[in-house]
């Protein structure tokens, strides 16, 4: 049995509090489609890398090998 | 009052915020593991998508051929910094997900119906004598599971046991469980697995069932098992299922078969060795091998499922079944030396099992000696046995019907598709129905 203990578990609003103390901005002012290719990214990679280490080629990194 | 990551980085849509995780369940056993391999994996490859994001568009990228029509339709520079943030988003998620695993309250909580007898650490338990048994003394079905994970993911909760299932249909499925081995077992190479093992327990079955043969049905490398069995006794066996079970080693596809051509490259003689070591070790091969094996196939795997836990009301039945099977997947079991021996080396590295030069019940199996009729379950979606590995049992065994349901190696025994997409043809064939 593991025990992880993150930041958000042990402070859950750290790095928001951080911002602030810093007086920069939120991390997320960028506009929403931004946002939403980014994660829409993510998700792809993700298929990709999953593809990539079921079915290609090698053991080190496929997701990189043609 | 906290404030949940979602809020923290403005991602609520895709993170919602969840009920803080409480302490670990005292009852949790394990972990995801190898639980630092999976965490550095998500991190590795999620820092790769970062610094490949400038040229995801790029004709040049190599997508996967199903990913790179929709890398072209996300157009050019993709903005670094809000991937980063959403990589850590995710990244937070998976811990979430991990915590919640750990503090769920789920607790595998199944009446385990009586074992008809033991042996060492096997039993033969009857799921004829579950209250969901329709004729406890219906045909006996023998049910051989694999030898790495425990065999109650065949019987792993309400609702999703396809042991009862089957019960409930009129059938008597006798479990094989072979449990951890022990001081009786730990010289067991598969076998002897066979002769002191299966054999009684298919005799035990038959006796049941009048004399006659019975049917087997296998799960995983129990299916290859059954099969063998199947080849070497024909006499013994009515009926033949296999689920997920693997045939054929020689693909080198994905990272798993690539390792096992760096295998074939080196030389059996290597792994044998570090085998042997691990048994003299430890008594036996640690499950922890298994899951690092496991792990390989997929590298993120882990941290995205975690991370789909982080987005369900825990007090789901989805949540409940990920946390069932997750529990599941923690609780494995060792292997004895000679049969982890016999797996990695014979069947994996070797090939032994579909060139017919296995020896198994005292000859090579030859799997055209086959004469139940035969239905082979091979998933489409199986990473553990894909179908490169568990389609060639159906072409190796005559007249034997395939069926490929889409779904992976687990969901084919526990999923939510499972009863429509596998249970319910292996019942049809097992009671003489077409499916």
């Amino acid at each position: 049995m593991i025990e992880a203990k993150t930041r958000e578990s042990v402070e859950p609003d750290g790095w928001a509090r951080e911002a602030r103390r810093a007086g920069g901005a939120r991390p997320c002012e960028t506009p929403r489609d931004e946002r939403e290719r980014a994660s829409a990214y993510l998700d792809l990679w993700e298929r990709h890398v999953s593809g990539k280490a079921i079915r290609g080629r090698g053991i080190a990194a496929p997701w990189f090998s043609r | 009052m906290t404030a949940a990551p979602a809020e923290i980085d403005g991602r609520a849509e895709a993170w919602p915020a969840a009920p803080a995780p409480g302490r670990p369940a005292p009852h949790r056993v394990g972990e995801p593991s190898p639980l630092i391999f999976h965490l550095g994996a998500a991190l590795a490859t999620y820092t790769q998508a970062l610094l490949a994001a400038p040229r995801a568009d790029s004709p040049h990228f190599p997508w996967l051929e199903s990913c790179a029509g929709e890398a072209a339709a996300l157009g050019p520079d993709l903005d670094q910094v809000e991937i980063a943030v959403e990589i850590a988003a995710r990244l937070r998620a998976t811990i979430r997900g991990l915590e919640i695993w750990q503090a769920h309250p789920y607790r595998r909580a199944v009446d385990e119906p009586p074992a008809l007898w033991a042996e060492g650490a096997a039993r033969l338990l009857d799921y004829g004598a579950t209250p969901e048994a329709r004729d406890p003394a219906g045909p006996p079905v023998l049910v051989i599971p694999s030898l790495i994970n425990r065999a109650y993911v065949l019987d792993l909760r309400p609702g999703r046991s396809l042991l009862r299932w089957l019960a409930a249909r009129g059938a008597r499925p006798l479990l094989l469980d072979w449990g951890a081995p022990g001081p009786a077992e730990r010289a067991f190479d598969l076998e002897a697995y066979g002769t002191e093992r299966v054999l009684p327990a298919l005799e035990i079955a038959r006796r049941l069932g009048g004399g006659g043969p019975v049917a087997v049905l296998g799960y995983c490398m129990g299916g290859t098992l059954s099969a063998a069995v199947a080849a070497r006794r024909p006499d013994l066996v009515a009926r033949l299922v296999t689920i997920g079970a693997p045939w054929h080693f020689a693909s080198t596809e994905g990272i798993s078969g690539g390792f096992r051509a760096i295998l074939r490259a080196q030389g059996p003689a290597r792994l044998e060795a570090m085998l042997e070591a691990m048994g003299q070790a430890f008594g036996a091969v640690p499950v922890s091998l298994f899951q690092m094996l496991f792990a390989f196939v997929n590298p993120i795997q882990a941290a995205v499922k975690f991370q789909r836990l982080a987005r369900l009301d825990p007090a789901s039945v989805e949540a409940m079944d990920f946390v069932a099977l997750e529990d599941w997947l923690a609780d494995g079991v060792p292997m004895t030396a000679p049969a982890a021996r016999d797996l990695l080396v014979d069947w994996q590295i070797r090939d032994l099992v579909a060139a017919g030069q296995w020896p198994f019940l005292g000859a090579p199996v030859d799997a055209g000696a086959i004469r139940a009729p035969a239905l082979i379950v091979a998933g489409r979606n199986d990473t553990i046995a894909p179908p490169p590995l568990a389609d060639p049992l159906a072409r190796a065994i005559p007249r034997a019907r395939l069926i490929r349901p889409a779904t992976g190696h687990v969901g084919m025994v526990v999923g939510s598709h499972a009863p429509a997409r596998v249970w319910r043809p292996v019942g049809a064939f097992l009671a003489g129905r077409p499916a």
